[in-house]
């Protein structure tokens, strides 16, 4: 009896449609996973200001978005003393349209949607500016301006997930100011602090290993490595009381710490506040503090050029911080790319906003694995950074989303391991027999 | 016979692939037995019940048409609903502030089936429009009530949202009665 097909003719047709199941995954792998959910820093700019009384103060609110995110409205609460400020007003800034503002005991609270002109939502990434706030200030003393966290809200959507709908602010930075007679005087940085010794042990098991900052002249980001996955803030400001505070929302090991709208050459002291998941214990660590670097450089230089890698021991990604300064120490403009010279990762992202450059590093591999990175300016290098994986430690990086859909679908190692696997044979099957085929 | 050892291999490679790695992403259910998913809800909500309408494709009497029990908050045992004889039923369903959803299923129900909810309805007349969105903006900054879409306890810039995306119309009835008060 003659078949139908030929052995040769179901091993190719077997054979090309295993290669396209094969790539076809992966490529939709990449696709699912680039809709992803895109973290945002939301502040105030000016974080510092000094005003006489009876004077005019008005604050920018400014997000800097991770990654382009698809924003269908804002809503922030913003808390001020009324004993020392009035609210005027807010004014928004495109694309943005303001749907009601209302002030009452101190609180401003705030609903922003896109203009009619854009539609439902706008696509942002970078640094956003929403609006501002006008105040007047009405007596002498310390004002702060700062976000209620919990119902502000920079409301995106990822239509990867169920519920599409999230919350994309992970941290939330204040604004505070001096209102003297003696405008200006009063404002001025305390050069001396107290520094202080203590460190309380309320949160036991719970330390700080890693408390690095990378700075340029505008902005500065601290990575923050946890013994335990906790939650962070950060009291900070030019002055010993640390009047400014930044909340971080996620609960994680590594905390990745943005500080926005900083002035150049000044120094800044920061305490970090370490809690619990339950927020009832807290760990406080030392205070230390930063110099913003001068605005102004030109061609990055080697020594002067700072990079930090946040894990240094990841699982499945890492970001790279990387701060270029000209052999002045004065910022550089250069645009930077990071690229790994050895081992096998990618750089699945790379932004650079406010003199700072954050590239996330990938690895699939399932074993254990040492990259060294080379930050380059073009062709020239200017930084070597070196991270390890170990799929095998336990993943306490992920940040916990605020709205988890009821499926998540998470890279399978096994499943890549199966098919590389499965494609290295399959190949090398064809190969063999191409080479013996007449 | 050449090829026979490399045809079974490649086989067994292609077996493998579907058996570790699309079936564990296909089983999103959370048992064997086919289900109707509602996804789209927001966390915060948690329906009871949902009212759902069977009627045969090309037949506008309804075979089913009440309210029965949402599992774990987002899943309906259809077949339970389901003519156990093999054809095609539209199948419709809402939620009291949802417009009406509708899908085609063939019997028997192999496979579970997830359908989006659209929140927004806070006039409840299955169109979610400008009424509907100064209802809610209206509400905004308050504390619950029907306005409070995502189930939050608060009107907020989600619930604002969840209406100007969600705007449409609701499908109709096949026996075109309206759809009424559904609670």
């Amino acid at each position: 009896m003659k078949r139908a097909l030929s052995s040769r003719a179901v091993f190719i047709i077997l054979s090309f449609i295993t290669a396209v199941l094969l790539f076809g995954s992966m490529v939709l792998q990449n696709v699912y996973f680039k809709a992803d959910q895109v973290d945002s820093s939301l502040f105030i700019s000016p974080t510092t200001f000094s005003r006489k009384p009876n004077s005019n103060v008005t604050l920018q609110v400014k997000a800097n978005i991770q990654g382009a995110a698809v924003i269908a409205g804002a809503q922030f609460y913003l808390e001020y003393d009324q004993s020392l400020l009035e609210f005027s007003e807010t004014t928004t800034t495109p694309p943005f349209t303001s749907l009601q503002s209302v002030a009452d005991e101190g609180v401003v609270a705030w609903t922003l949607l896109p203009s009619t002109e854009f539609g439902t939502t706008v696509q942002l990434s970078g640094e956003v500016t929403f609006g501002s706030v006008a105040f007047k200030t009405i007596a002498e003393g310390q004002a702060t301006v700062r976000f209620r966290q919990s119902d502000s809200s920079i409301t995106a959507i990822d239509s990867s997930r169920s519920p599409a709908l999230y919350n994309a602010i992970v941290s939330i930075q204040d604004s505070s100011g001096i209102i003297s007679e003696r405008n200006g005087e009063a404002a001025k940085p305390t050069e001396t602090l107290t520094k202080s010794a203590e460190v309380l042990p309320t949160f036991s098991a719970q330390k700080v290993l890693r408390n690095e900052p990378v700075v340029s002249d505008v902005a500065a980001k601290l990575l923050v490595s946890l013994k335990y996955v906790g939650g962070i803030s950060v009291r900070f400001g030019t002055t010993s009381d640390l009047p400014l505070t930044i909340e971080a929302s996620e609960l994680s090991q590594h905390h990745l710490i943005d500080f926005s709208a900083l002035e150049p050459e000044t120094r800044y002291y920061y305490q970090l506040i370490v809690y619990s998941e339950d927020k009832k214990t807290s760990l406080k660590t030392q205070t230390k503090s930063f110099v913003t670097s001068s605005a102004g450089g030109r061609i990055a230089d080697q020594k002067l050029t700072s990079v930090a890698v946040l894990p240094e021991v990841a699982t499945k990604t890492a970001k790279v911080v990387i701060a270029a300064r000209d052999d002045q120490g004065k910022v550089s403009s250069e645009q930077l790319t990071v690229v790994p010279v050895s081992g096998s990762a990618q750089v699945i992202e790379q932004r650079a906003l406010n003199g700072i450059t954050v590239a996330t590093v990938s690895s699939t591999i399932t074993t254990n694995q040492s990259v060294d990175l080379s930050v380059r300016a073009g062709e020239r290098e200017v930084a070597q950074a070196k991270l390890t994986f170990d799929p095998s430690i336990a993943d306490h990086t992920e940040p916990m989303y605020k709205f988890p859909g009821p499926i998540q679908i998470t890279p399978n190692n096994a499943a890549l391991l199966f098919l590389v696997a499965a494609g290295m044979i399959l190949f090398g099957m064809l190969f063999i027999r191409l080479a013996r085929s007449k | 016979m050449k090829y026979f050892f490399g045809t079974i291999v490649i086989a067994l490679i292609a077996f493998g692939y579907y058996s570790f790695y699309y079936q564990p992403l296909a089983a999103s259910s959370p048992t064997a037995t086919p289900v109707l998913t509602l996804s789209e809800i927001p966390n915060d909500i948690c329906p009871e019940k949902i009212w759902l309408l069977v009627a045969a494709v090309n037949d506008p009497k309804p075979l089913v048409d009440r309210s029965v029990p949402v599992r774990e908050c987002r899943t309906v045992l259809l077949k339970n609903y389901l003519p156990a004889s093999s054809g095609e039923y539209a199948v419709f369903m809402k939620l009291p502030t949802s417009l009406a959803s509708s899908v085609v299923v063939s019997t028997p129900l192999t496979r579970s089936i997830t359908v989006p909810i659209r929140l927004g309805d806070v006039t409840k007349d299955n169109v979610i429009d400008a009424a509907d969105e100064k209802l809610v903006t209206d509400a905004l900054y308050s504390i619950g009530g029907v306005a409070d879409i995502t189930g939050d306890g608060k009107v907020s810039v989600d619930d604002v949202v969840t209406v100007r995306i969600n705007k449409g119309v609701g499908a109709d009835r096949p026996d075109s009665k309206p759809w009424g008060k559904i609670e």
